[in-house]
């Protein structure tokens, strides 16, 4: 059985993953966080915390709340910024076997650009995934996510600059995703992940205030797996690029739904919060089911929903 | 630490919206320390819930058990409440760093607010037999109290599995409508006890902190001459080894809880800013002194 992927298949140094079950920006730290708890070495991929120039404080308390079948978070990409990340984490990840994407945020295009630069040649780092799409930072990030003109900006800037495979991850806050998909490709992107968080709020009505200190926050979890199912469908028809599915995958039955939507690898997100095994478990699930049907590659199964009714 | 599916041995209603629940997890009771928590994948919520570690218990050859006091607060502690024995629970832990008793400590001040008393518990049957303790806990009437089988040895919560108060204990009940012991706040009694204490140890409402911060420190400023005593390096600054109720309370140790996301350090969900910086509480706390909380900024 292969469940290999090959998520740069254009790329020069390609980004080549064991299997399709990566983990998502802001839900698994750096990676070390869960060595104790499962072997990270088993996934397809880390991505770390969405990291920037300078370090980061995130925003103020209270940055979760527990909604249906969902959380809403406003960490505000509280991160050790790129210089801490390249000094401490990249080492570490240098003796991995899991590839390690790192997630890049920033507030202007040169900030991403920076990050990149600081990020060229580091041993241990696999791949960027350009972060478009944090609803919980005042300036830059999803910003950048909504208009296809910044989006494509903002990808061909780092693109030019990195040797290093690039994925965009893009919003779902958008009238129309497929537009802002086909224009990063355009400008270079070698995959697509979708969706980060929607924008969403809560009201604590006896305290008669919004729940989190950022008044606003980014909502996932298995609330918006249809929505992002929807989506990755959606962007899998018209770009010719790898796609990353996420957004509410909490089972090997959700993993194979965004797969055969059209997503070449999924990412965990808020599950590893409710059970940091789950990745592990839905990579076994996925096997599973091969083993069942009798299918031999995975690459078989992806967007093999796609067209059909 | 670990995850796994634990069975649960007992869960009993010692007071009314108030249980403990006894778990056989000889991986985490083996190591656990006061202080430190476990989390519960409790059925159908996103969010794990976190628990005090309340007490450890030993089975056939070590430590196997653990126990956990909760309050029916929510819809999570509520699923917990309905749980039953021989069903399974995923818990993960022990996690983050717990209380920490200094060498020359002898005599151990434990403050509770409430159901704040669960990790005091088991900080208390760790410390009876090389120290004593004395147990304070504030609740607003006397079935909020902690029903310690010696106080209370025939209600109709009772149970077999109730503590009784470790040798070398005292508790001192507060309560505020004065059905039991003193009326009053936990914090209005805190100042008789300071003289004989070597060391405090606090968990309850972020209120309780705050009003022992002020305490502590009634009029904030720069330049004061409290300074803690340090251990004897013979450096002679003339700095002296003044052991003033407040340096007391400044080696305050207190256990914050704030909404957690993973509970291991990975999400920054739970990030507070300290004078030394930003903490994650799951993974640097939940135990923090006292004086290096930003109380100003708490909002948790």
């Amino acid at each position: 059985m292969n469940l290999h992927i090959q998520l740069a298949p254009h790329h020069p140094k390609g980004l080549l993953l064991s299997n399709p079950v990566m983990v998502a920006a802001g839900t698994f730290g750096y990676g070390t966080e869960y060595a104790d708890f499962i072997d990270i070495q088993r996934l397809g991929a880390i991505i770390c915390k969405g990291t920037t120039l300078m370090p980061r404080k995130g925003n103020p308390q209270p940055r979760l709340v527990e909604t249906a079948s969902g959380l809403l978070n406003s960490v505000g990409l509280e991160n050790i910024g790129v210089e801490a990340l390249v000094r401490e984490k990249a080492p570490i990840w240098a003796n991995w076997q899991v590839p390690v994407i790192v997630n890049v945020a920033g507030e202007v295009v040169e900030e991403y650009v920076g990050v990149a630069q600081r990020l060229e040649g580091v041993p241990g780092i696999s791949g960027i995934e350009i972060n478009i799409s944090c609803p919980n930072i005042s300036a830059g990030g999803m910003e950048f996510g909504i208009s296809p003109k910044l989006a494509a900006e903002v990808t061909s800037a780092v693109k030019n600059i990195s040797s290093l495979p690039l994925i965009i991850k893009l919003s779902p806050n958008v009238t129309d995703i497929k537009e802002i998909a086909l224009a990063v490709e355009e400008a270079g992107a070698n995959a697509i992940s979708l969706i980060n968080t929607v924008k969403g709020m809560a009201i604590d009505i006896d305290k008669r205030k919004p729940c989190l200190g950022n008044i606003t926050g980014g909502l996932s979890g298995p609330a918006i797996k249809p929505l992002a199912l929807y989506m990755v469908y959606e962007v899998a028809k018209v770009v010719h690029v790898p796609v990353i599915g996420c957004g509410g995958i909490a089972s090997s039955r959700d993993a194979l739904e965004f797969i055969m939507c059209g997503a070449s690898a999924v990412q965990i997100g808020t599950a590893n919060l409710t059970n940091p095994q789950i990745s592990l478990t839905i990579l076994e699930g996925i096997e599973n089911f091969m083993r069942e049907k009798g299918t031999q590659d995975l690459t078989y199964l992806v967007g093999i929903a796609q067209g059909k009714s | 630490m670990k995850q796994s599916l634990c069975t649960i041995t007992s869960n009993v209603e010692i007071s009314p919206g108030m249980y403990l629940m006894w778990i056989e997890a000889p991986d985490i009771a083996s190591i656990s320390h006061p202080g430190q928590f476990i989390t519960v994948n409790c059925e159908g919520f996103t969010l794990r819930r976190p628990f005090s570690i309340h007490q450890v218990a030993a089975g056939e050859s070590k430590e196997s058990q653990i126990a956990l006091l909760f309050k029916v607060v929510g819809k999570g502690t509520f699923w917990l409440s309905q749980q039953h024995s021989d069903d399974k629970i995923d818990i993960l832990g022990p996690l983050g760093k717990g209380f920490t008793i200094a060498s020359r400590a002898k005599n151990l001040l434990l403050v509770a607010g409430g159901i704040g008393i669960a990790p005091l518990v088991f900080l208390a049957q760790y410390a009876s037999s090389q120290h004593s303790v004395s147990l304070i806990q504030g609740a607003s009437t006397v079935r909020e109290l902690y029903p310690f089988s010696s106080l209370r040895p025939r209600n109709k919560f009772g149970g077999s599995n109730l503590l009784s108060l470790p040798t070398g204990v005292q508790f001192i009940p507060v309560t505020e409508d004065g059905t039991m012991g003193r009326k009053g706040m936990a914090t209005d009694i805190l100042l008789d006890s300071l003289d004989w204490a070597d060391q405090v140890f606090a968990c309850g409402p972020i209120d309780m902190y705050k009003a022992m911060a002020i305490t502590l420190n009634p009029s904030p400023s720069k330049g004061e001459s409290l300074t803690l005593p340090s251990p004897s390096k013979g450096e002679g600054k003339g700095e002296g080894e003044k052991r003033s109720e407040e340096s007391k309370l400044r080696k305050c140790q207190v256990s914050l809880e704030v909404r957690l996301g993973c509970g291991i350090g990975a999400c920054y969900a739970c990030t507070i800013n300290t004078k030394k910086g930003l903490k994650q509480v799951c993974r640097d706390g939940p135990v923090f002194e006292l004086d290096d909380i930003l109380w100003q900024e708490v909002r948790i």
